[in-house]
């Protein structure tokens, strides 16, 4: 009871207090929410050439430009460099309101590219669509995303006031060409958009390679080499494995690197600040066999502290982190997919009825210090015991190219492995390492996941690194 | 000393509460707590606007939501609006499919008047959930009927037609047990065959029907089992093939399907004559009406 006094006289303070500043011509809350909103898109229309954002939904991705004009009437002009569904979301308009909840919010109400970002893989990629009005700052409005695909990382937006000529600065058609250089069908788009390019600087004979995930914009240098071709590349001695990540934007045709990766090969050094994607071609080459394979190139004569380069979509890279090691490779088998994209499950099944993984072992040392180099099929029995199909090879490694061999009669098997099994085995294996490459390509949104491509017969799957 | 902490608590709760009370009463008498968080002013009135408050709002005293709030889902489900060019098609297709079977037959439009929902929801995709699962629609107590994958709109794709009508006349059905109730001992047609909301996804399509029912969500309840039977007769063009008629069996399984059909069947006889008998409209009717307009 004794502290009874002192929350009376808190009373009394609050009560006068409020009495002493209680100026009845103080708006009510619902004006003074309405004028707070009204403050806001009075600020959100004013900009002569709307605002600019530099959006990057996650921490660890790359950066979209968006440019967004609001107009009195509830509707946001939007355009971005994001060129999927045919370029919808280049230049499209759609509603927006400010709500009052816990603060002003920005809500984008109907469909548009923020929408998009938002429903990429399965609406966990981290992009937003409502956002909490922070503060001013200066000339810019800084917001924050209300709710966030990407857990406890709630993404920071500034809104810039945009340039009369920030337009021109959206490179969506290079974004899309650049894009067209995926060897993956989009039929497996859903682990990303993965572009492997080949950069060759011709003044000095070198090639480097890297992977861009076009969907979280990162890019990872893999390594770099003197030479051109595949042999050339095999035979370098000045081969250096980079193995660097950074993120990316698409700025004015061109392609910028946000923490630019620099490095040495064969005593040049090289810093890739930002590269433009100019002279656009359709170029062919043949991975296998004569087979003609449609490539994108774009050529550009003045890149700062390069010079004159060309950058050519590929499938090999003159480094890969996949070596032969203890490592070994598997995934569930529903993961192999024909040239139409079909997986080869029940052709799988067909053999092996408990079928639960195919695996690939490169260079696994056994017990007797013999090196294990082999690729199959895992299967279960009813007491979840394991029963290995696999059939060796030898091979020969240049960057993420394997070249095999399978050799006749090796197989690890169990002793009483039936022969039906085996036929089936060298059958299947025959089939999805048809021609004797295969090119590891890895897919660098995911830690450890590979895919395997066979240019040979357009087969193609999955595999975690183990 | 429990209860002494337990006492101190209550005051300091007391206290806190009475200085809460006292700052929100005695300064501004004429403010309201209830201020709307969506600012009308802004709201526009466009063609689209205008065409859903004559065709539907004042029409039928149904509004359409097409607007993204984000209360229209739980906390932890992600989901995106509709674009805008989707909206009009959707209000046709819901119009061409729902609303019209109803007016086509005999007491249909005083029956679709009388119960129709206050709020139709439309968003532009799935519902994402953060256990990894997905919704494909949803309702609120015949209240508010959702609508999803509606940028996806497409009604000659026989499954996204399907979502769609699986989903409205699900939930429009759950308007009449909810205020008519159940036929008569219509639980204990296939009594045991129902599961709960917990396990009743456990089950495959077939296992369903042997148990007597038209999915496994069905088997969750008997008002599931109402909606969902009343909604797959309506839409589903096979249903007599499915759900009624006797294959002619060799196997364990083909008759186990058979003595489920017999319970559908039984079920599907009991629905409809209390359908009829307390809304007037006859079921058969409006499934007539609706396989008239399916492409």
């Amino acid at each position: 009871m004794r502290n009874l006094p002192s929350y009376v006289l808190l009373c009394f303070v609050l009560i006068f207090g409020c009495e002493q500043n209680n100026d009845p011509d103080l708006p009510s809350v619902e004006e003074r929410v309405s004028e707070a909103i009204g403050d806001l898109q009075n600020q959100l229309t004013a900009p002569a050439n709307g605002w600019r954002i530099d959006y990057r939904p996650t921490p660890d991705g790359g950066t979209f430009l968006i440019l967004m004009d609001f107009s009195s009437d509830g509707m946001v002009r939007i355009q971005s460099d994001v060129p999927d569904n045919d370029g919808e979301f280049r230049d499209q308009t759609i509603l927006y309101r400010i709500d009052n909840s816990q603060g002003l919010e920005l809500i984008l109400e109907t469909y548009g590219v923020f929408h998009f970002l938002f429903e990429l893989s399965q609406a966990s990629f981290g992009g937003e669509f409502e956002f909490r009005f922070n503060q001013q700052q200066g000339t810019n409005l800084i917001f924050s995303s209300k709710s966030d695909g990407s857990l406890g990382q709630n993404t920071i937006l500034v809104f810039e006031p945009a340039g009369p000529n920030d337009s021109d600065l959206i490179s969506d058609e290079v974004v899309e060409l650049l894009g067209q250089g995926s060897h993956r069908s989009p039929g497996l788009g859903n682990l990303g958009n993965h572009v492997l390019y080949n950069i060759y600087i011709p003044s000095d004979n070198t090639t480097i390679s890297l992977t861009i995930d076009m969907r979280s914009r990162q890019a990872k240098i893999h390594g770099g080499s003197a030479g051109q071709s595949i042999e050339e590349i095999a035979q370098s001695v000045n081969g250096v494995n980079i193995n660097t990540k950074t993120t990316i934007s698409f700025l004015d045709g061109g392609i910028v690197f946000n923490q630019p990766p620099s490095f040495s090969i064969g005593g040049n050094n090289y810093t890739l600040n930002q590269i433009p994607l100019e002279n656009f071609n359709k170029v062919t080459t043949s991975y296998c066999g004569g087979n003609v394979d449609s490539l994108v190139q774009f050529s550009s004569q003045n890149v700062a502290g390069i010079g004159g380069l060309t950058m050519t979509s590929s499938l090999f890279q003159t480094h890969s982190v996949v070596t032969a090691s203890e490592d070994f490779f598997s995934h569930n088998h529903v993961f192999i997919f024909d040239q139409d994209d079909e997986s080869l499950a029940d052709s799988i099944e067909n053999v092996f009825p408990g079928a639960a993984a195919f695996q690939f072992y490169m260079g696994v040392e056994l017990n007797n210090g013999d090196a294990l180099n082999a690729a199959g099929f895992v299967e279960l029995d009813d007491f979840n015991n394991a029963d290995f199909y696999l059939r060796g090879f030898d091979f020969v490694q240049t960057g993420n190219l394997i070249e095999f061999t399978f050799n006749g009669d090796d197989f690890i098997t169990n002793d009483d492995a039936p022969q039906s099994k085996t036929d089936g085995l060298v059958s299947l294996t025959d089939l999805i390492f048809e021609g004797g490459k295969v090119y590891l390509i890895e897919t660098i949104g995911i830690e450890d996941l590979f895919e395997f491509y066979n240019p040979c017969n357009d087969y193609k799957g999955f595999m975690f690194k183990r | 000393m429990e209860k002494k902490g337990f006492t101190q608590i209550v005051k300091r709760s007391l206290g806190i509460s009475l200085i809460g009370l006292t700052t929100l009463t005695s300064c501004y008498k004429e403010d309201k707590l209830n201020v709307p968080v969506k600012d009308v002013s802004i709201e526009i009135e466009t063609e689209l606007d205008q065409y859903i408050e004559t065709n539907f709002t004042q029409e039928y005293g149904m509004a359409i939501r097409y607007r993204f709030v984000d209360n229209y889902v739980n906390p932890g489900e992600r989901v995106a609006p509709p674009r805008i060019e989707t909206v009009r098609p959707m209000l046709d297709f819901i119009e061409e499919f729902w609303i019209n079977p109803y007016l086509d037959v005999p007491n249909g439009e005083d029956f679709f008047r009388n119960h129709v929902p206050a709020e139709i929801v439309f968003l532009g995709g799935l519902i994402y959930n953060n256990d990894g699962t997905v919704t494909l629609g949803t309702a609120d107590a015949g209240a508010q009927i959702t609508f999803t994958n509606v940028n996806g709109i497409d009604p000659t794709n026989e499954d996204w037609r399907t979502l769609q009508l699986q989903t409205v006349f699900h939930e429009f059905a759950h308007t009449v047990h909810q205020r008519y109730k159940l036929p008569n001992a219509f639980e204990t047609i296939a009594s045991t065959g129902y599961t709960g909301p917990g396990s009743w996804f456990v089950l495959t399509d077939n296992q369903a029907l042997e148990r007597g029912f038209v999915s496994p969500y069905a088997t969750s309840s008997p008002n599931e089992d109402f909606a969902e039977t009343v909604a797959f007769f309506l839409f589903e063009s096979d249903f007599d093939t499915k759900f009624i008629a006797q294959d002619t069996c060799q196997t364990e399984e083909c008759l186990a399907r058979n003595e489920g059909r017999a319970l559908v069947s039984a079920k599907l006889t009991t629905i409809s004559e209390h359908y009829e008998k307390v809304t007037g409209v006859s079921l058969e009717s409006i499934r007539a009406a609706v396989q008239n307009r399916l492409p």
